[in-house]
């Protein structure tokens, strides 16, 4: 039953005029409905694949997942879209995002509940310091590299990020 | 029946004395989204007319799901769905009427389930063919091609001159309508970063053969180049699956298949410990299969 309102729900995606169709049957219309907003408006991951990077496409989405979930901006207990809709959703292959859901379960970014959905399993300590520290430390060389060519000091670095990581942490008092 | 949708051997074939394809081999799993990936004129298209027994190959056979394309290409075109380049259809027909003239050909053709897919690729019955978009075009070819219900899809060029939204859209039905449903999809396109997201196996046609094939994301990590310091220690014919040489002033960048920690620590030993690993995106690992310069370079 619930497989058969997914496929409903899908096509309400696509096509509006089936949707409207649909509302002529009471009880079944609000189903459908409903489900159209779950799958189309609440998708809570924003994910975007560059093509031409030289990352592969299903580590990009592991690397997006974690960290969104390491920022808090999906949280624990939120529901991420099924292997077919995420796969539909970015036009890439099922097993692509069945690759990526396994992996981030192994590391208890996810969990599945059997026939309800993925969730997410915990908050951003699942990701641990030393794998956040490596995230930070490989958008660090790039600006290291930059500075060594350009010939700007250690010393004078160092009071750069200083200075822009304060900016950014009140920045984010502020906001809150 | 063989575990493979499509299996190719040693398919030769030639036009009077041009050899196109000079023993081609290739195996396609069953439910794969299988990129078919070459230069234009490597001979795509002319592969993918013998696997439907259009052209008679010089050599070698070519079976999906274990029928024979030469002995019995009726019973292929039976269950293959087929999406030619560039695909001409009557343009004074009505959508519905080319429906109905291309169904009379299958006995099993699916009427309720073409009834959908109209709706879903927003296909309007009456207008006429010849006034389609080109994304309309090619959706009504996608859906001329599964109407029958076909297990196997192969698809030539199948986005060629459509926007990328269009062909965005397009790639998305082919995940959506067939991925789902189990159906294997043979595809070929020169466009790399197209194929990337959609194919879950790759194979690249270069000089009338198959140079790689595989799963993308393995083809993906483990063809890397490595750049070091040029020294006269780097034995070339020690380094297998040397795919690519360039030199860049006093460095050197190889190159090289399933390039594994072990190729990499012995690259180290013989120049110096300030080898960089780099990462490819798929057109550099194209490039580098089909043109890249496996000889050697000036001065090393």
């Amino acid at each position: 039953m619930s497989c058969h309102l997914l496929r409903l729900g899908r096509f309400c995606e696509l096509q509006g005029k089936i949707y409207k169709f649909r509302l002529d049957n009471p009880p079944f219309s609000v189903i459908v409905i409903y489900n159209s907003i779950t799958l189309t408006g609440d998708c809570p991951i924003f994910i975007r694949i560059e093509p031409s990077s030289s990352v592969p496409i299903y580590r990009q989405i592991i690397d997006q997942i974690k960290y969104q979930v390491a920022t808090g901006a999906i949280k624990e207990g939120d529901k991420v879209p099924s292997v077919r809709e995420l796969a539909s959703k970015l036009a890439v292959n099922q097993n692509t995002i069945l690759k990526v859901y396994n992996e981030l379960c192994r590391e208890n970014v996810l969990r599945i509940e059997r026939g309800d959905g993925t969730y997410v399993s915990s908050n951003k300590q699942a990701i641990p310091v030393a794998e956040r520290k490596k995230a930070v430390a490989a958008a660090l060389r790039e600006a290291v590299v930059q500075a060594v060519q350009l010939d700007v000091s250690l010393e004078q670095a160092q009071l750069l990020l200083e200075k822009e990581y304060q900016a950014i942490q009140s920045a984010r008092k502020k906001t809150e | 029946m063989s575990e493979y949708a499509i299996a190719i051997e040693g398919l030769k074939f030639s036009y009077s004395r041009n050899e196109v394809l000079k023993g081609l081999d290739l195996q396609v799993p069953r439910g794969s989204i299988f990129g078919f990936l070459g230069r234009n004129g490597a001979g795509k298209t002319t592969a993918i007319k013998l696997m439907l027994g259009l052209l008679k190959p010089n050599a070698g056979y070519c079976r999906i799901q274990g029928i024979d394309s030469q002995k019995d290409a009726l019973a292929v075109r039976r269950i293959v769905g087929y999406m030619a380049e560039d695909q001409q259809m009557y343009g004074w027909m009505r959508i519905e009427q080319i429906v109905k003239w291309v169904a009379s050909f299958y006995p099993g053709w699916d009427d309720k389930f073409t009834n959908q897919l109209l709706d879903m690729l927003e296909l309007p019955r009456r207008q006429k063919v010849k006034t389609l978009s080109k994304g309309q075009n090619s959706r009504l070819a996608l859906l001329l091609a599964l109407g029958h219900r076909p297990k196997v899809v192969i698809l030539d060029d199948p986005t060629l001159g459509l926007d990328p939204i269009a062909r965005k859209d397009f790639l998305r039905h082919v995940i959506d309508l067939l991925q789902t449903n189990g159906v294997t999809v043979f595809f070929s396109s020169h466009l790399l970063y197209e194929i990337e997201p959609v194919a879950d196996h790759v194979a690249i046609l270069d000089g009338g053969k198959i140079v790689k094939q595989g799963e993308t994301f393995q083809l993906r990590e483990s063809v890397k180049k490595i750049v070091l310091l040029a020294s006269p220690a780097i034995d070339f014919s020690k380094i297998t699956g040397l795919l690519d040489v360039a030199r860049y002033g006093d460095r050197l960048a190889l190159t090289i298949e399933d390039c594994d920690a072990s190729k990499i620590s012995a690259l180290k030993n013989s120049s110096d410990d300030f080898a960089r690993e780099i990462r490819l995106n798929l057109d550099e690992i194209f490039e580098a299969y089909v043109i890249g310069n496996r000889g050697k370079v000036a001065g090393v």
